[in-house]
């Protein structure tokens, strides 16, 4: 994802284009701000379809410690199997899809942050190249075309006002999408938080290292009690160690990733606050917000890509530096965290 | 099974993990001490991995129960995310019609300076 760039063409004599040109690329804050919170998105998305994933695989990794000594174990062993399948597989891919949706909505703010989407310098050159091969004839052997310099004062200042209305209308639609949006996006964190930290970390994980630990305490006690070697408890020891210390990295892992997502929810709340243009914090009920969510999407409304304008396009200086700190201190809390999960899931 | 609240499954859960951990107390104390049997200490395995099973049905419970809250119904969070989803997709695609709209002004201005060019070969009659 490009961040940085903004290609700003220079305004010739036209000196308070200059000042315009600024609001024109992304250097309004808020938006390099949305750019940073979606940038996460793509580093996130493979780790977290591992976490989810591992509701079934962690299943099938406990049904290795059920013990199969009499008929009546291997039993129970076999119904675990199947319990996997039939209950694991299906919860796996249902929080697959929900932390998708969370790590979609991410990634849509990003994306229309982005300076490519309010750039049309490329297709301006094509129309000022145009115009420039643009030849009228004038007599039988000669022809004029547009002078040069008006060609480029023109395209510059069509430049100026495409780049200003697109996005005049981009932080409009973001100030709507961050602020109608935060209430359910907090409520759905935390509902990820209870699926993934209740659900996986403290349930399914730690019963497969709860299973791991009863395997290897049984056979101790056997070995016990039929008169085992130190050799016979020295194996079983280092066999449960290798066993524990994957299990132990999942959980780093998974524990990494909600606070990232904590931390996420965090820094939207802050976005919200910050685009928001009343002392009142939006709701799905808002009106607003009312329309925003309307299922069907309705013609009236997307054919008028420029109707929606806030109230608050300036920011004043306090809104600024605090604009600025939730940039800072999201990206310097998120990615050690997204390394250490990364770390524990032995994918970088 | 019926409907239980998150807390309700908790609980029934916690109660699970201590029956496992109280029968592996016990077994393991009887053996030690020649009270039972291999083969009683194997039955109690077993009925520690039928509450096992149930643990995991109870684990899964949970994770199911966290997702339909927020997934559900029309309004539901994921519902309105989803939704964003959409209307962000949209805005970007807005500014992807501005984009071949202006690729097509191009066009026209080329289409045009290829039609004057014709036209300009033509004899003039007054």
């Amino acid at each position: 994802m490009k961040l940085e760039s903004c290609r700003k063409k220079p305004l010739i004599g036209l000196a308070f284009f200059a000042s315009m040109a600024l609001s024109s690329c992304s250097s309004d804050p808020r938006i390099k701000t949305a750019q940073d919170f979606g940038a996460m998105s793509g580093q996130l998305r493979d780790s977290t379809n591992k976490l989810a994933d591992d509701i079934y695989d962690s299943c099938i990794r406990r049904v290795q410690f059920y013990r199969t000594d009499t008929s009546a174990l291997r039993e129970v062993r076999d119904q675990a199997w199947e319990a996997c399948e039939r209950l694991n597989k299906p919860a796996a891919a249902r929080t697959r899809e929900a932390n998708q949706i969370a790590i979609d909505y991410v990634e849509a703010i990003g994306k229309l942050s982005t300076d490519e989407v309010v750039s049309f310098d490329s297709q301006l050159d094509k129309v000022g190249s145009s115009l420039k091969a643009l030849s009228i004839p004038s007599s039988a052997v000669s022809s004029i075309g547009l002078p040069s310099g008006a060609v480029d004062t023109g395209i510059q200042i069509a430049n100026f006002i495409v780049n200003w209305a697109a996005n005049r209308y981009r932080t409009g639609r973001l100030a709507e999408a961050i602020t109608c949006t935060n209430e359910p996006f907090q409520t759905y964190t935390k509902g990820l938080d209870v699926a993934l930290r209740d659900g996986y970390i403290e349930g399914v994980l730690r019963q497969e290292l709860k299973q791991a630990q009863l395997f290897f305490d049984d056979y101790t006690t056997l070995a016990n009690a039929e008169g085992g070697t130190w050799r016979d408890f020295a194996g079983l020891s280092k066999d449960s160690y290798n066993t524990i210390l994957p299990m132990v990295q999942r959980r780093n892992a998974a524990l990494a990733y909600l606070s990232i997502i904590e931390r996420t929810a965090k820094a939207h709340a802050e976005l919200s606050a910050i685009f928001l243009d009343s002392p009142e914090p939006r709701t799905p009920a808002s009106p607003i917000c009312k329309t925003y969510f309307v299922q069907a999407t309705t013609s009236a409304r997307i054919q008028k890509p420029f109707e929606y304008l806030t109230n608050s396009q300036q920011l004043s200086p306090y809104q600024l530096m605090r604009t600025n700190k939730i940039i800072v201190s999201y990206r310097d809390d998120v990615k050690p965290l997204i390394h250490r999960m990364n770390l524990n899931l032995g994918t970088k | 099974m019926t409907k239980l609240t998150v807390e309700e499954i908790k609980a029934e859960r916690t109660s699970a993990q201590n029956a496992i951990d109280s029968l592996q107390n016990q077994k393991t104390i009887a053996l030690e001490e020649r009270r039972i049997s291999i083969a009683t200490f194997n039955e109690i395995s077993a009925t520690q991995g039928r509450i096992q099973n149930k643990l995991n049905e109870l684990n899964v419970l949970l994770v199911e129960r966290a997702v339909d809250d927020v997934t559900l119904d029309d309004n539901s969070p994921g519902a309105l995310l989803g939704l964003s989803v959409k209307r962000l997709k949209e805005a970007v695609e807005r500014m992807d019609e501005i984009r071949d709209l202006l690729e097509s002004a191009a066009s026209v201005i080329n289409a045009l300076n290829v039609i004057i060019g014709v036209l300009a070969t033509l004899p003039i009659i007054i």
